[in-house]
C-alpha cells in the first residue's frame, strides 16, 4: 500500500485530479491519497511518495528557466 | 545591451519542458554545521546535497535511516523539517585555462567579484596515478633561493615538505617559488586553508605585483570558511592541477597549510561523532593527506608528460617535528625543507636549517651546472658547524681550522636571500663558483650583499652569451668554466 | 859717550820695552781675542742665516711648483669626476624614465584589464537583473492565465511518457 502526497494549485479541477491519482495506481498499485493545495506552484503538480518526488509544478520549471538564464 | 537580450532569447528558446524527479529528505536535525538529514535515500558517499535557500552541504555519513551531513554555508536558513535534495553530483571543481588570474573557493564560486563561467567540471576526490603511469623525477623545479636549489633541490614532480614554526618565513619560501616559475612554462596553484583573509589577501597582492597571477591559481578557505570547505580546499586544488598535468604540463602546488586542514576534518569528524584517536584526530588522518599527496606525481610519457610538484606546509609546535601530523607527513613526502626559529631571528633567512633538511629526489633534479658547484656545500656546512663551537670562545686555531670557519661563515652569508628576490641559475651557478674560488674570504658581514650585487652587475656585462646559455640550457661546458673563472678574477682585481 | 847711556836707562828701556810687551800680549789676550772671536762668531753667525734664508727660499719654490703640479692634477681629476658624474646622472636619468615608462605603461594595461572586468560584472549583473525581473513577471502572468486545462495536458504527458 502506497502513501502519495499530491500538491496542487486551485486552479486543477477536480477531474484532472481524479485522472492523476488513477494513472498513478496504474503504475504503482493501489495508493492512498492525500491532496495539498498551494498556490505557489502556480499549476501542474508535484507527487511525493516516500523520500521520491516527481515535480512537474510549472514553478519548478520556472526554477529550471532561471538557472539556465542566469549561467 | 542588444547583446544580453540576444543571449536570453537563445537561452529562452532552448528551454524545453522536463519532468524533474529527485529523492527528496526532511533535515532532523541541525547544529554546529552538521546536518541529519531522515529518509534520503541512495546518495553516495561524499554527494552534494542541496537545502533550501541554495545552501549545499557534502553527505559524509550514510546509514540505513539517513544522512548525515555538513554544510559548506553558514546554517542559519536550514531548520529542523526543511526539505533536502541530493544532487546526485559529488563535489566537483571547475578546471580549465580559465582558472588562471583567479580566486576560488573549493566549490568554484569566485571569489575575485568577476563571474566564472566554466563549462569543464572534474570530481574533487580522483584516484592517484597507477605505478604503471609515473615516471622518475628528472627536471628540476627552480625555486629561486640559492640554500634551496643547491643543497635541496626539488623536482618537477615531488613532494618536498616545508615545516617549521610560525613566523619561520614557510609562506615566503612557498611564494617565492611560484613567483619564480614566471615565464617557465611551470603552472602554479596556491591552495590557502584555514588562513587569515587578510594574509591571503597579502599574498594575491604579492603574486600580483611581481605578476605571477597570469600563471596561478588561488584556492581559498579562510579560517571563517566551515570545516567541510576547509577539508576539501586541497582536493580542489588538486583536481585543478591534474587537468593541467593532464595536458602534459608542469604544475606546482602549494598547500598552506595542512596542519590547519588536519584540524578542519578532527572539527567535521568530531561534530559527526566519528571516535577520536590520538590527539582526538580521527582514524584515517594519515590517509586524509596520503591520499591527496599521492595525486602530485611526475607521469609517464604515455600520459602526456605532465607533473604535479606539492609543497605542502606544516607548522609546528616549538620545533617539535615528531608531533603525529607533521610525522605522517614527513614519511609521505619526498623529503623536508626544515625552518628555525632560531636561525630565524640570528637573521639568518631563509632560516633553513641544511642539516635536517633533505631531499630524497636529490641531485637528479639539478641542472648538471648547478651539480659541478655544489658537490661539497653540505659537507662543509656540517664541518663549519661542528668547528663552530671553538670559535665562539675565540680560542686560537690552527690555519686549516681558520680557513674552514672562515669559509663556512662566508657560506652561510652567501646563502642568505631577502625575499621576493629570486636568482637565476645563472646567477646562483655563478655565486657557487665565486665562494668555491674564495672570493669572499675578505668580505665583511655587512658588505657581503653588496658585494654579491656587485658581483652580479659586474658578470652581467662580462659574460652575457655564457650567462644565456647556462640559464637557457642548465648546462656548462668546460670553455665556460674558464670563462667565468677569469670573469671572477677581474672582478677581484678591479675591486 | 858711555855717560850718555846709563845703566838706568837701559833699565828703563828695558823694562818700558817689557811695559810695552806685557801690555801688547795683556791685550792681545784680554781685547783682541775676544774681540776677534766675537766678530768671529758674528761673521758665521750671518753667513749661516744668509745660508738658511737661500734655502728657504729654495724650499719654498720647490713646494709652489709641488703644489702647482698637485693643483694641475687636481683639476684634470675635477674635470674627468664631473664628466663621469654627468654621464652617470644621465645613465641614472634614462633608466628612471624608461622605468616610469613601463610603470606607466603596465597601470595602463592593468587599467584596460580592470575596465574590461569591470564591464564584465556589470553585463553579468545586468543580465541576472533582466532574468530575474522576466521570471517574476512570467509567474504572474502564469499564475493568472493558467487553466485546468493545462494541468491536464501537463498531467496525460507526463504519464504517457511514464508509461512508455
Amino acid at each position: 500500500m502506497n502513501v502519495c502526497k499530491v500538491t496542487v494549485a486551485s486552479n486543477m479541477s477536480d477531474e484532472t485530479y481524479r485522472y492523476i491519482c488513477g494513472q498513478f495506481e496504474k503504475k504503482f498499485g493501489e495508493t492512498d491519497f492525500t491532496k495539498l493545495v498551494d498556490d505557489s506552484i502556480l499549476g501542474g503538480f508535484i507527487l511525493r511518495f516516500g523520500a521520491g518526488v516527481y515535480d512537474l509544478s510549472l514553478a519548478a520549471q520556472l526554477k529550471v528557466m532561471e538557472k539556465e538564464l542566469k549561467t | 545591451m542588444s547583446g544580453i537580450s540576444e543571449f536570453l532569447k537563445n537561452r529562452i528558446e532552448r528551454y524545453r519542458f522536463a519532468p524533474i524527479s529527485y529523492y527528496s529528505g526532511t533535515v532532523s536535525r541541525v547544529g554546529d554545521g552538521v546536518v541529519r538529514v531522515a529518509s534520503l535515500p541512495e546518495r553516495r558517499y561524499g554527494e552534494l546535497l542541496e537545502f533550501e535557500n541554495g545552501v549545499f552541504g557534502m553527505a559524509l555519513e550514510l546509514t540505513e535511516d539517513g544522512v548525515g551531513a555538513v554544510l559548506f554555508d553558514a546554517d542559519e536558513t536550514v531548520s529542523v523539517g526543511s526539505a533536502v535534495r541530493g544532487t546526485g553530483t559529488v563535489a566537483q571543481m571547475p578546471v580549465g585555462d580559465l582558472l588562471l588570474g583567479r580566486v576560488v573557493d573549493p566549490i568554484g564560486r569566485p571569489l575575485d567579484g568577476r563571474p566564472l563561467e566554466a563549462n569543464t567540471f572534474w570530481p574533487a576526490e580522483r584516484s592517484a596515478p597507477a605505478i604503471i603511469d609515473r615516471r622518475p623525477v628528472d627536471t628540476p623545479l627552480q625555486t629561486g633561493i640559492l640554500a634551496i636549489d643547491s643543497m635541496i633541490p626539488i623536482g618537477r614532480g615531488q613532494r618536498e615538505l616545508i615545516i617549521g614554526d610560525r613566523q619561520t618565513g614557510k609562506t615566503t619560501i612557498a611564494v617565492d617559488a611560484i613567483m619564480n616559475q614566471k615565464n617557465t612554462g611551470v603552472l602554479c596553484v596556491y591552495c590557502s586553508i584555514g588562513q587569515k583573509a587578510s594574509t591571503v589577501a597579502g599574498v594575491i597582492e604579492t603574486l600580483s605585483a611581481a605578476d605571477a597571477m597570469a600563471h596561478t591559481v588561488v584556492v581559498s578557505a579562510t579560517a571563517a570558511a566551515s570545516p567541510a570547505m576547509q577539508y576539501l580546499a586541497p582536493y580542489c586544488a588538486c583536481t585543478i592541477a591534474e587537468f593541467f598535468a593532464a595536458q602534459g604540463k608542469d604544475v606546482l602546488v602549494v598547500y598552506d597549510d595542512l596542519s590547519k586542514h588536519a584540524v578542519a576534518y578532527r572539527t567535521m569528524s568530531l561534530l559527526l561523532l566519528r571516535p577520536p584517536g590520538r590527539e582526538a584526530y580521527p582514524g584515517d588522518v594519515f590517509y586524509l593527506h596520503s591520499r591527496l599527496l599521492e595525486r602530485s606525481a611526475c607521469l609517464s610519457l604515455e600520459k602526456g608528460g605532465g607533473s604535479i610538484t606539492a609543497l605542502p606546509i606544516v607548522e609546528t609546535m616549538a620545533g617539535n617535528i615528531s608531533a603525529y601530523i607533521p610525522t605522517n607527513i614527513i614519511s609521505i613526502t619526498d623529503g623536508q625543507i626544515y625552518l628555525e626559529s632560531e636561525l630565524f631571528h640570528a637573521d639568518v633567512r631563509p632560516a633553513v636549517n641544511t642539516g635536517l633538511s633533505v631531499s630524497r629526489v636529490g641531485r637528479a633534479a639539478q641542472y648538471p651546472a648547478m651539480r659541478a658547484v655544489s658537490g661539497t656545500l653540505r659537507i662543509e656546512l656540517a664541518q663549519y658547524r661542528e668547528m663552530a663551537v671553538f670559535a665562539r670562545f675565540g680560542s686560537e686555531v690552527d690555519a686549516a681550522t681558520k680557513t674552514l670557519l672562515t669559509r663556512g661563515e662566508n657560506l652561510i652569508n652567501l646563502l642568505k636571500q631577502n625575499k621576493a628576490s629570486p636568482y637565476s641559475v645563472f646567477d646562483e651557478v655563478f655565486l657557487l663558483l665565486a665562494y668555491d674560488q674564495n672570493l669572499f674570504r675578505t668580505t665583511p658581514v655587512r658588505a657581503f650583499s653588496d658585494e654579491i650585487k656587485r658581483l652580479l652587475v659586474f658578470a652581467d656585462t662580462a659574460c652575457p652569451a655564457v650567462k644565456e646559455r647556462i640559464n637557457g640550457t642548465g648546462t656548462m661546458t668546460e670553455e665556460d668554466w674558464s670563462v667565468l673563472i677569469d670573469v671572477l678574477k677581474r672582478f677581484e682585481a678591479s675591486a | 859717550m858711555a855717560d850718555l847711556i846709563s845703566k838706568d836707562m837701559i833699565a828703563d828701556l828695558i823694562i818700558n820695552i817689557l811695559n810695552i810687551l806685557i801690555l801688547f800680549f795683556l791685550t792681545k789676550a784680554l781685547l783682541y781675542k775676544p774681540v776677534k772671536k766675537f766678530l768671529d762668531v758674528r761673521k758665521t753667525r750671518l753667513a749661516e742665516e744668509k745660508q738658511a734664508a737661500l734655502d728657504a727660499e729654495a724650499s719654498a719654490q720647490a713646494r709652489k711648483a709641488e703644489y702647482d703640479a698637485l693643483l694641475a692634477d687636481a683639476e684634470a681629476s675635477k674635470a674627468a669626476l664631473l664628466q663621469e658624474a654627468e654621464a652617470n646622472a644621465q645613465e641614472k636619468a634614462r633608466q628612471i624614465l624608461a622605468e616610469a615608462k613601463q610603470k606607466a605603461e603596465e597601470t595602463a594595461q592593468n587599467a584596460a584589464a580592470a575596465a574590461v572586468h569591470e564591464r564584465e560584472k556589470m553585463l553579468s549583473d545586468a543580465r541576472d537583473e533582466i532574468a530575474d525581473l522576466a521570471l517574476e513577471i512570467s509567474a504572474k502572468i502564469i499564475g493568472r492565465e493558467v487553466t485546468d486545462a493545462d494541468n491536464l495536458a501537463i498531467a496525460k504527458r507526463f504519464f504517457g511518457d511514464a508509461e512508455e
